[in-house]
């Protein structure tokens, strides 16, 4: 007797339907889990370290209270190109992950630019345009507006501060470095390459640490890197001798990053060095270290333009996608955060939350961040961080390449500039 | 039979591959047909920009010396990769293949390199390098009394980068190789040992092209997939300094997911995956020479 058993063309006709509807059943069931869900809470995106203080503003000031509008605080992507690619895709698909994002001025240029985020003017009193100072507003026509609409607004006004040891230059019997050319001279001061001890270091590793450092050295030379012009040719060069021939950088820099730099001022192997201002909580993190002459900051030395452009400003604002799906509701979070009535209060939560509008600079008090601020503003020393008004972190990501085979005399200097200047014309 | 005939027979294989065959036109066909479409475009996403421009991305990228620099750059590291892998894997699977105390250990120890996800390998050792805290850099100034600075100089840390990726893959490669030496049978070195053969002898002439297939297999493998992996290099180096430890993956990253280029970096893809199919191509022919029953 055979084992095998046929299969009935009716039997086979069965199974097939059979088959076929329960697919058919299985993908309307997952299709239908996978259609966009409308979210019920408006959603702010931010990022972690910053997270918790966004729980209590809306707690306790009472947003929810005042407008029914429930919010989720959900964590955007930590860095600046994975926030891109995820918002390339979700508009592409007519949406968007967050209501309301707090985003860096890099995203601001590559979102605004791609005509992603709604126009804010609307939503702007002149009660609180009246409360940006001059470095503020100077801030924000630069970074914040494009073709005449303002696309964000800084809750965060961050400077590139100058630190530096001052217990080491009064053993030494050294003043500070007031100039560029006093700089120079602080490596025969300072740096011990056998010890592994510095007068400066910096993060020179590509990916938006080592523009940074560009970018300020180019506007203390009085120019903008992304013009590919004499200023970073003179900033180049500069950078290049204090590495090469005044041995006051380290040139292993260029592949450090700000953790490695910060760790090796805490591990006293650098007298000074440009940092942001979250270099005053790092150092106060490590107690039996910190002592307040370890870690003092002081007016940035003057480059070849003077005094006015010795450093530059940047931060952190809010700005709401054109396809935020609760886009009314984040309109109102908007103009809760940026009211002058909440703006100084944001500061009792979070440093993050400190700019320069005339009211959070006189609710802020005395401490040491704010001093610093204002010793900066009162000294007339800040200018606005240079930009690329077209593609911002394609021209980065040029001259960062360019500067980066200079810094490592992998090209000659006016073979840098000529790369330089062939990309940037080539992105204009 | 279910149906009676030829021509019902073909509807029913057809009705039987068509998912298979949609699901590939629309995960395989569809991409590459629209990645090369999009390398005759200059879309980008910012500016909506969709102008068919023919063979210009293509001048140009065939004409940037960053380019042609980072197409260097890659097969170097692609081809000292392979070879290096292929020599090291080989050692560490004839060491393993012997009989000894511990040998069970020691095939387990060699796995961990490799166990390792890349990208936290690659933030590993960018520590362990660190000029001033780095577990190399104090061991090399122990030695030699300097500081050094390994991914600091182009050649260096082209170096650097290959050596860290070898060490992340030998050791898949040794345990492909240990499974292959296993299957050589003990009488083939028996008899050759009986005939005079020495130890060189008898690797060159029994082990080598009995491992044969398996080299050529392998080597094509990983000679694929390191052309079109970038996350080492992106974790250890992010192509630096300047661009000398940029590759090509990393270019198509940053052309097509950074800056948006869709259309030039569709034209970088549409190289890539070129270079992909003629190597894919060499190693099936050579896979066929040495492919002996």
């Amino acid at each position: 007797m055979s084992d095998t058993r046929k299969l009935c063309r009716r039997a086979f006709v069965k199974k097939t339907g059979q088959a076929v509807v329960t697919t058919a059943l299985a993908s309307g069931l997952f299709i239908s889990g996978c259609r966009k869900k409308e979210h019920t809470k408006l959603k702010l995106g931010v990022t972690g370290f910053s997270a918790d203080a966004y729980r209590k503003i809306i707690d306790e000031l009472g947003f929810t209270e005042q407008t029914g509008i429930e919010v989720d605080i959900v964590l955007r992507p930590k860095t600046t190109n994975e926030l891109l690619i995820q918002m390339a895709s979700s508009v592409q698909a007519g949406t968007s992950p967050y209501d309301l994002i707090d985003f860096e001025d890099a995203v601001a240029m590559s979102l605004s630019r791609a005509g992603w985020l709604a126009p804010l003017d609307s939503l702007i009193s002149q009660e609180v345009w009246n409360d940006f100072t001059p470095a503020l507003m100077d801030l924000t026509k630069t970074w914040d507006q494009y073709k005449g609409e303002t696309f964000r607004i800084h809750h965060n006004f961050e400077m590139c501060y100058w630190w530096y040891r001052k217990d080491w230059f009064d053993l030494k019997g050294t003043s500070v470095p007031k100039n560029w050319d006093d700089v120079r001279e602080m490596g025969k001061v300072f740096t011990d390459k056998n010890s592994g001890v510095w007068a400066t270091e910096e993060a020179l590793i590509k990916n938006f640490n080592l523009s940074v450092y560009f970018e300020w050295i180019t506007r203390q030379a009085g120019g903008n890197p992304y013009h590919a012009d004499q200023a970073l040719e003179t900033a180049l060069q500069y950078i290049h001798d204090l590495m090469f021939k005044h041995d006051t950088m380290n040139p292993a820099c260029i592949q450090k990053n700000y953790d490695q730099q910060n760790n090796d001022y805490i591990a006293d192997r650098v007298a000074f060095m440009r940092q942001w201002p979250f270099f005053y909580d790092v150092t106060r993190q490590h107690k039996q270290w910190f002592a307040p002459d370890k870690v003092v900051c002081g007016l940035p030395p003057v480059g070849p333009a003077g005094m006015n452009t010795s450093t530059y400003a940047c931060g952190w604002g809010w700005g709401i996608p054109k396809t935020a799906p609760k886009f009314d509701e984040a309109c109102e979070l908007f103009k809760f955060l940026i009211a002058s009535k909440n703006a100084p209060k944001l500061i009792d939560y979070s440093s993050w939350f400190l700019n320069a509008r005339h009211s959070v600079l006189k609710a802020a008090g005395n401490s040491g961040l704010v001093n610093n601020m204002k010793m900066y503003l009162d000294a007339g020393i800040v200018t606005t961080r240079p930009l690329h008004w077209r593609r911002y972190i394609e021209a980065v990501t040029k001259i960062e390449n360019v500067a980066s085979a200079y810094l490592t005399n992998q090209i000659s200097l006016p073979e840098a500039m000529t790369s330089a200047r062939a990309k940037m014309a080539f992105l204009s | 039979m279910i149906f009676g005939n030829r021509q019902k027979t073909i509807w029913l294989f057809s009705l039987l591959v068509a998912p298979v065959l949609l699901l590939r036109l629309a995960t395989a066909a569809y991409p590459i047909g629209k990645t090369f479409w999009l390398s005759l475009t200059d879309t980008h996403l910012f500016d909506n920009e969709h102008a068919f421009v023919g063979l210009r991305n293509y001048y140009h990228l065939l004409s940037d010396p960053d380019f042609l620099s980072t197409m260097f750059f890659s097969f170097i590291y692609i081809a000292a990769s392979t070879l290096l892998e292929l020599i090291f894997g080989l050692l560490i699977a004839l060491m393993l293949n012997n009989k000894f105390k511990g040998r069970l250990f020691a095939r387990a120890i060699n796995l961990i390199p490799w166990a390792i996800p890349t990208i936290v390998a690659a933030f590993i050792f960018r520590w362990f390098l660190d000029d001033q805290f780095g577990l190399i850099s104090h061991w090399w100034h122990g030695l030699t009394g300097q500081h050094i600075a390994f991914l600091n100089t182009a050649l260096s840390a082209q170096m650097t980068v290959i050596l860290v990726n070898v060490w992340k893959n030998a050791s898949f490669m040794a345990v492909i190789f240990l499974a292959g030496l296993q299957g050589v049978p003990d009488e083939i070195y028996e008899a050759a040992r009986l005939d005079g053969a020495g130890a060189i002898a008898r690797f060159c002439h029994i082990t080598v092209p009995m491992l044969m297939p398996l080299l050529i297999t392998m080597s094509m493998y990983f000679l694929i997939w390191q052309l079109a992996s970038f996350d080492l290099v992106y974790g250890l180096t992010g192509g630096g300094p300047g661009i000398s430890t940029e590759i090509v993956p990393l270019n198509i990253f940053h052309e097509g997911l950074i800056f948006f280029k869709f259309g030039y970096a569709s034209a970088v893809s549409v190289v890539l995956m070129a270079i992909v199919a003629v190597i894919g191509f060499v190693g099936v022919k050579q896979f066929k020479r040495y492919n002996y029953e």
